[in-house]
């Protein structure tokens, strides 16, 4: 005796045709279709209409060959701009890692010349200085290839200087005496980045910066007098 | 008729889904290479090409091309984002659809020229034959049931599947499908009529 109605049969008939009924539901779809010619002759109907579309639609030919050419040439173009705009990212990810690190190193040096200052000129350590002529013979065995600034005219007065080691590098460390106190100017043959840049470092003032072609750093008490100095030293008629 | 032979035509039409695709996508993440993703699109989209034209023919016949086209290139946008929760091919082919009712939605806003004469059978140069009077009866059903039954008889696809596609529950599907079925059948039997009057 069937268990489900031909109406239920009806409804779960497309489940049926793609495979979908299992189990129990299936049990019955099939016991119902096997005693109802009503049922059983509209699966067959159903059936045959779906593979008679299908003919119908698959005898049409279908050319895809123009479009697939499209999509790959859009790909690869799309695949091209891709590889630039990851070319882009790469190119600026190494331009920001070279400008930390070149910021880095010109921290580093402003540190260790702020500690050298104080230790050697604020503190007034004792150490082996050169004053007079034998700081021009110092400069050229530092390798400095510029003339020693002149800040008399800003009231600086060359005082003293010699070698020291900072951050790994040899610099010439002169020593200007001043109107209310001194300044330190550090020399190094180039290899600076050509940045100049101010800072304070624990109360004291100071600018790295490029002198001609040597690397220089300036320590000052004074941030205005800092500022002045690394100005003209860059900029003025020095 | 019997169910081994329902059983064979699914799985011919599911040969061309990959698992091997699913299995990584399932991992999550990032996969491939801009290189290996464009080898690996190749390989698991683009087959589907044929089947995607043949369905937008018949829904938009002299759009097909682009709309294929603009399937497969969305299809191309998103493969990233693809997470294997359907067949490839379910993912593209509802991409296509989604792709076919918005263009028109959009064409729908524009003035549309109507031929009086384009729905008369009798007054409609076209081929005959059984084929010919069935694609005839297929183009003339709702949208909504052409598209579920397109995907069921011509594609293979089951109920479930077109659920996914369309959007909307597999009762609905074996709903639209019945009623696909009964209304090209009526429409046959028109065309049919109508030939044998026109021969007579």
């Amino acid at each position: 005796m069937n268990r489900i109605s031909c109406e239920n049969t009806r409804r779960l008939m497309p489940l049926y045709l793609s495979a979908e009924l299992t189990g129990d539901a299936l049990g019955e779809f099939s016991n119902h279709l096997a005693g109802c010619s009503s049922c059983f002759g509209e699966v067959e109907r159903q059936m045959g209409l779906d593979r008679e579309l299908r003919d119908a639609v698959l005898s049409e030919p279908v050319a895809t060959g123009k479009t697939e050419t499209r999509v790959r040439e859009q790909i690869r173009r799309e695949y091209w701009r891709r590889c630039a705009l990851a070319g882009t990212g790469i190119a600026a990810a190494t331009f920001m890692a070279f400008v930390t690190f070149a910021s880095s190193r010109n921290v580093g040096i402003l540190d260790a010349t702020a500690k050298d200052h104080v230790a050697e000129v604020i503190k007034g350590q004792p150490r082996k200085w050169q004053a007079g002529a034998d700081i021009n013979a110092l400069a050229r065995r530092a390798g400095i290839q510029t003339s020693i600034p002149d800040l008399a005219k800003d009231g600086y007065a060359l005082d003293r200087a010699r070698l020291c080691k900072l951050d790994g590098k040899t610099w010439l460390h002169l020593v200007y005496k001043g109107p209310v106190h001194e300044i330190s100017l550090y020399l190094h043959p180039d290899d600076g980045e050509g940045q100049s840049r101010l800072a304070t470092v624990d109360g004291l003032s100071l600018g790295a910066f490029m002198f001609k072609t040597t690397e220089a750093s300036l320590v000052s008490d004074s941030r205005d007098e800092c500022r002045s100095l690394v100005n003209e030293l860059l900029y003025g008629t020095l | 008729v019997g169910w081994s032979e329902i059983q064979n035509w699914q799985e011919t039409f599911s040969e061309s889904q990959t698992p091997l695709i699913q299995v990584r996508v399932q991992k999550g993440g990032r996969l491939f290479s801009p290189g290996r993703r464009a080898r690996e699109f190749e390989r698991v989209i683009l087959p589907h090409t044929q089947g995607l034209m043949r369905f937008a023919r018949r829904l938009m016949p002299d759009q097909a091309e682009d709309m294929v086209q603009q399937a497969l290139l969305l299809a191309w946008r998103g493969f990233d984002r693809f997470r294997g929760e359907s067949t490839p091919r379910t993912w593209v082919f509802q991409i296509l659809v989604n792709t076919v009712r918005s263009e028109a939605r959009r064409f729908q806003r524009l003035p549309v020229i109507v031929s009086l004469e384009e729905n008369d059978f009798r007054l409609v140069a076209r081929s005959s034959g059984d084929r010919a009077d069935m694609l005839w009866a297929i183009d003339r059903l709702p949208d909504d049931q052409k598209e579920a039954l397109l995907l069921a008889a011509v594609e293979g696809f089951t109920c479930s599947e077109i659920g996914v596609i369309l959007g909307v529950p597999t009762g609905t599907v074996a709903s639209r499908l019945s009623r696909a079925r009964s209304s090209l059948r009526e429409q046959r039997a028109r065309v049919m009529a109508m030939e044998m009057k026109r021969k007579a």
